[in-house]
C-alpha cells in the first residue's frame, strides 16, 4: 500500500549514498582527533548513521528483516563506549582511573 | 550511473580502506576504532547483499562483541605496559612484500577465472528450495543449517565448546582482569541496563521463534544475548566468578547435546541418523543452541568459568 | 501528498545528519563535537524514521521504527555521557599535573 507518486526506488538509494559519504567523512575524526574521546565519536557516528542506512536499505530492497538488524545494532551500540570508559589515560601518569 | 553502483563502490572503498588501516596502521587505539567501524560496515554490506541472517549475526558479534573485547584488551595493555600502547613504527619487511604480492596474484587469478567462467546452475540451492516445503520451514537458511547440513552445525557447536575449553586452559592461572566500570553507580548506566536487558531478551527469543520462517534463528538470537551478557559484564551487573557451577556447565553443553539428540533420536525410531523429525524438534534444538552460544560467548569474554551477580 | 511529505522529512533528516557530521569535523572541542553529533544525528534519525513510517504505511512498521529511534536516543545519550565524563576526568588530571 505504498503511495507511489514519486520514484522511491531511485530516491532511497541516493539518500543511502549521501549517508555513506557522511560515514567516509567522519573517518577523518578517527584519524586526527587529538584525544581518544574524539576517536570514539567516530564510533558513535558510525552507529547512528549505520542504523539510518539499514532502515533505508530495508525500504529500498524491500527486505523487512533488515529492520531487525538495525534493532540489534542499536541495542548493542553502547558496548564500545562502556568498554572504553575506564580507560586509563595514555601515557599512564599515576595509574588512576583504575576500576578493579 | 546508477545509485546501486555508487553504493557498492562506496561500500567497497570504505571496507578496504578500513581493513588496510586496521592491518597496517601504527596507532593501536585508532586501529581498534577502525575495527569497530569495519564491523558495522560489514553488517551494512551483508544487508546490501540481501543476507539478513548474516547481517544479524555480524551486527552483534563483529560490531559489538569483538570491538569490546579489543577495547578491554587494550585497557589491560595500557595498564601493564604503557609504552606498548603508543604508536609503533613498523619496520618494513622484505618477506611481507613478497607474500603480499603472491597473495594478490592468487586472488586476482581466482577472481578473474571466476568472472570468466560461465554461469553454473546452482544445484544444491535449487534442491534446497525444492525440498523446503516438505520440511515445513519457511527460512531456507534454517533449513540448510539444521536439516540439510545438520552435521556441520553439530561440528560448529563442538568447535565453540572446544574454544571455550581451550580458553579455560589458558586462563586458569592468569590474574583476573575485571573490566567493569567504576561508573556503574551512574544512574544513566543503570537505566541503560534496566531498559536494554529485558528488550534484548525479548528480541532474542523473538528472533529464535521466527527463525523457522523468517531471517533469524539460534545463532542470531544467541549472539544478541551474548551481546547483552557482555553489556552486563561491562557495567558490573554480572561479574566473573572463579568457582565453576554445575548449572553453567550444563548450559555450555546443552547445544551440543541437543544436536546429538537430534542426530541419534531418529535411529531409535528406525530411521536414518539425522532424519527430519519435525518443526518442534528443530525449535527445541535451536533453543538449547541459543542458550549455549550466549553462555559460551559471554564466558569467553569474562575469562572465568562462571558468573555471579554484582551489586544491583 | 503523503509522498511529498515523506520526501521532505527524508531530505531534512539527511540534512541534519550532514550537519552533525560537519559539527563533528569542525568544532574545536570534544564536548562541542559530542553536542553536535548526538543532537543532530538523533534528530536526523527521527526525521528519517518518520519518512520511512509514512512510506511503510503500516502501524507495525511505524512502531518498530519508533522503538529503534528511542533506543538510539538512549544509546547515544549514555555513550555521549560516558565519553564526556572520561574526557573531563582526563582534562582535570592533566590540568593538575601541569
Amino acid at each position: 500500500m505504498t503511495p507511489v507518486a514519486l520514484p522511491w526506488a531511485s530516491i532511497l538509494p541516493w539518500a543511502i549514498v549521501f549517508l555513506l559519504l557522511n560515514l567516509g567523512a567522519g573517518l577523518w575524526r578517527a584519524w586526527k582527533g587529538p584525544t581518544d574521546g574524539d576517536r570514539l565519536l567516530t564510533t558513535l557516528l558510525f552507529a547512528t548513521t549505520s542504523v539510518a542506512i539499514l532502515l533505508l536499505m530495508s525500504a529500498w530492497l524491500e527486505i523487512p528483516a533488515i529492520r531487525y538488524v538495525a534493532l540489534m545494532l542499536v541495542l548493542l551500540a553502547t558496548i564500545i563506549s562502556l568498554a572504553f570508559f575506564g580507560m586509563p589515560e595514555r601515557p599512564a601518569k599515576t595509574g588512576e582511573k583504575r576500576d578493579d | 550511473m546508477s545509485a546501486q553502483l555508487v553504493i557498492d563502490v562506496l561500500l567497497g572503498l570504505i571496507l578496504v580502506g578500513l581493513a588496510a588501516q586496521v592491518a597496517i596502521g601504527q596507532h593501536l587505539f585508532r586501529a581498534i576504532v577502525f575495527y569497530v567501524a569495519f564491523g558495522l560496515a560489514m553488517a551494512v554490506i551483508w544487508a546490501r547483499l540481501g543476507a539478513p541472517d548474516l547481517a544479524l549475526a555480524d551486527a552483534a558479534i563483529g560490531a559489538g562483541l569483538t570491538g569490546a573485547l579489543m577495547m578491554v584488551a587494550f585497557r589491560r595493555l595500557v595498564e601493564i605496559d604503557p609504552k606498548q600502547a603508543q604508536a609503533q613504527a613498523t619496520r618494513g619487511s622484505a618477506l611481507a612484500v613478497v607474500i603480499a604480492v603472491l597473495a594478490a596474484g592468487m586472488v586476482a587469478t581466482i577472481g578473474l577465472t571466476a568472472l570468466m567462467l560461465e554461469e553454473q546452475p546452482g544445484v544444491a540451492g535449487l534442491q534446497v528450495m525444492a525440498t523446503l516445503e516438505e520440511t515445513g520451514l519457511g527460512n531456507p537458511v534454517t533449513g540448510v543449517l539444521l536439516v540439510f547440513r545438520g552435521f556441520d552445525t553439530l561440528i560448529e557447536m563442538t568447535v565453540l565448546l572446544t574454544a571455550f575449553i581451550g580458553s579455560r586452559v589458558m586462563t586458569t592461572h592468569s590474574r583476573l582482569y575485571v573490566a567493569t566500570l567504576a561508573g556503574f553507580q551512574l544512574p544513566l548506566v543503570r537505566t541503560l541496563v534496566a531498559v536494554i536487558l529485558p528488550l534484548a531478551s525479548m528480541v532474542g527469543i523473538h528472533l529464535l521463534w521466527i527463525g523457522s520462517d523468517q531471517p533469524g534463528g539460534a545463532f542470531q538470537a544467541g549472539s544478541l544475548l551474548a551481546g547483552a551478557g557482555v553489556l552486563l559484564l561491562l557495567t558490573g551487573t554480572l561479574l566473573p566468578a572463579s568457582k565453576s557451577r554445575a548449572l553453567v556447565r550444563l548450559t555450555l553443553v546443552a547445544g551440543v547435546s541437543a544436536l546429538c539428540v537430534l542426530v541419534l533420536a531418529p535411529i531409535l525410531r528406525g530411521q536414518v541418523a539425522m532424519a527430519y523429525l519435525g518443526r518442534g524438534s528443530l525449535l527445541f534444538a535451536e533453543a538449547l543452541m541459543m542458550i549455549s552460544i550466549a553462555t559460551t560467548l559471554t564466558l569467553l569474554f569474562a575469562g572465568r568459568p562462571s558468573l555471579k551477580w554484582g551489586r544491583t | 501528498m503523503i509522498d511529498m511529505l515523506a520526501l521532505v522529512f527524508l531530505i531534512s533528516g539527511c540534512f541534519f545528519i550532514f550537519a552533525g557530521t560537519m559539527g563533528m569535523l569542525r568544532l574545536p572541542d570534544v564536548y562541542c563535537r559530542l553536542h553536535a553529533l548526538t543532537k543532530a544525528d538523533n534528530l536526523g534519525l527521527l526525521l528519517i524514521c518518520v519518512a520511512l513510517s509514512l512510506l511503510g504505511g503500516r502501524v507495525r512498521v511505524a512502531l518498530l521504527l519508533l522503538l529503534i529511534w528511542l533506543l538510539a536516543l538512549l544509546a547515544s545519550t549514555v555513550s555521549a555521557h560516558l565519553i564526556a565524563r572520561h574526557s573531563r576526568a582526563r582534562q582535570v588530571s592533566e590540568g593538575d599535573n601541569e
